[in-house]
């Protein structure tokens, strides 16, 4: 069974500091200003409205009650007396204080101040998930490779979002075709060291949370497959973008230009999309339980909640160890 | 040169990283899973995989073939947060008792399982 709720805020979360991180280091190292409010606004209100969404399914799911059935006192309770709860309350704050600086006119400090609120939101969403079990110094190491998966995961995929929309104004004839084709061709750059901190972080992740091949076969490893193919589908049509179609910028024709723009303007679109499955599986990938190892101690006698992993069954299997 | 020192360091960084765990699983318990004892136990211990939130994990325990009987209150234990106890207030007469555990880990997956023990022969 799958806590659609749950998978649903952490996708709105994940997103909107996805582009709230993207668009505004977009905007200070790329295209030298700030990011349009139009877009800052509503992907702070998304992302403050679904940290609150991201509690309340917590609170029903650790409290086994529906959503509607959540009180003031479960979620109090999971505030004061949990480790989520002790990181969510930073969440929420910070979450509170992005949408305060988008609403704000600011300038470059504002695209500083919602870079930094973001990339700390991104960490605190590591620290809640799967990275953030160990506890100790190595909890910390995975957490802070984590968050530096999910950042440079936000510069490559949410810078996607301002790129299109220079490469809309390019291609409509706006806009001064060198500084756009600087732009994009740092951009370009900016993306494929991303790219590299995405996969090494990424496989990072991976040792931790599957240690044999045979977790493959789970509902885990099968929404990872997928992701990881999809992500495959991204590197493609990056590549297109940077071998085929950024070169015809440099074109001396100006039709030729702007057909040009306008195709890398409708590949940039088509990775958006990919990239917004890349994130629901990465979502639902939160949400379920990695593959264990089958070695330490018999589990057939317990189950997973939410999960797919044994079923609960007469248990007289007696325990190798007494504690 | 410059790649070759970025592999190593890449190389070095995956090496470092070890498997984890990302569910509470019940590793061990006292008394033992199908165990029997000679006395009743004052309290119960079960030890998971990883921390577990005693705010929302529980431990229920109920004579096999009848009624649930009342515990003390489920904690953490002080050295080890990934042991659950709940004390048994009034020793347990001869006979099986199933324990039934809802363990909510500190990542918030919840796990559940149950296991029986036997006083006295």
């Amino acid at each position: 069974m799958i806590d659609w709720p749950l998978v649903g805020a952490r996708f709105v979360h994940l997103t909107a500091l996805m582009i709230l991180a993207g668009s505004s280091l977009f905007a200070l190292l790329i295209a030298g200003g700030v990011p349009p409010r139009r877009w800052l606004i509503p992907a702070a209100a998304a992302a403050a409205l679904s940290a609150v969404g991201w509690l309340f399914a917590v609170a029903a799911a650790m409290s086994d009650r529906s959503l509607a059935a959540v009180d003031a006192a479960t979620l109090r309770l999971v505030l004061g007396a949990t480790a989520f709860g002790h990181v969510w309350k930073v969440q929420l704050a910070l979450a509170g204080a992005t949408l305060a600086v988008a609403a704000w006119r600011g300038g470059r400090g504002c695209s500083v101040l919602v870079f930094a609120l973001a990339a700390a939101l991104l960490t605190g969403v590591a620290a809640v998930g799967h990275a953030g079990m160990a506890g100790g110094s190595t909890g910390l190491l995975h957490i802070g490779n984590d968050a530096v998966h999910l950042l440079a995961a936000a510069v490559w995929l949410g810078g996607l979002v301002p790129l299109a929309a220079l490469l809309y104004r390019a291609s409509s004839g706006n806009g001064s075709p060198p500084a756009t084709l600087h732009a994009i061709e740092r951009f370009s750059t900016m993306a494929i060291a991303a790219v590299a901190v995405v996969l090494l972080t990424g496989t990072a992740n991976l040792q931790w949370l599957l240690n044999s091949a045979a977790g493959i076969a789970s509902d885990w490893g099968r929404v990872l497959a997928i992701k990881l193919g999809l992500v495959a589908g991204l590197l493609v049509l990056a590549a297109i973008n940077r071998l085929i179609l950024l070169p015809r910028l440099h074109s001396a024709a100006s039709a030729a230009r702007e057909g040009a723009a306008v195709a890398l303007y409708r590949t940039v679109l088509f990775e958006q999309m990919v990239a917004v499955m890349v994130l629901t599986a990465a979502s639902l990938l939160g949400t379920l339980p990695p593959p264990v190892a089958a070695a330490s101690p018999p589990r057939a006698f317990q189950q997973v909640v939410g999960g797919a992993v044994g079923s609960p069954q007469e248990a007289e299997i007696p325990m190798p160890v007494a504690v | 040169m410059r790649a070759l020192i970025l592999c190593l360091l890449a190389g070095s960084w995956l090496a470092y990283t070890s498997p984890a765990q990302a569910h509470a699983f019940l590793e061990q318990a006292v008394p033992k899973v199908g165990s029997t004892v000679d006395s009743s136990p004052t309290e119960l211990r079960l030890r998971f995989s990883e921390a577990v939130e005693p705010a929302f994990s529980r431990i229920t325990l109920a004579k096999k073939d009848g009624g649930a009987i009342a515990l003390g209150p489920v904690a953490v234990d002080p050295g080890d947060d990934r042991i659950l106890v709940a004390a048994v207030p009034a020793p347990l007469p001869p006979g099986v008792y199933r324990v039934s555990w809802r363990a909510v880990s500190r990542d918030t997956h919840t796990t559940t399982g149950d296991f029986t023990f036997q006083v006295g022969r």
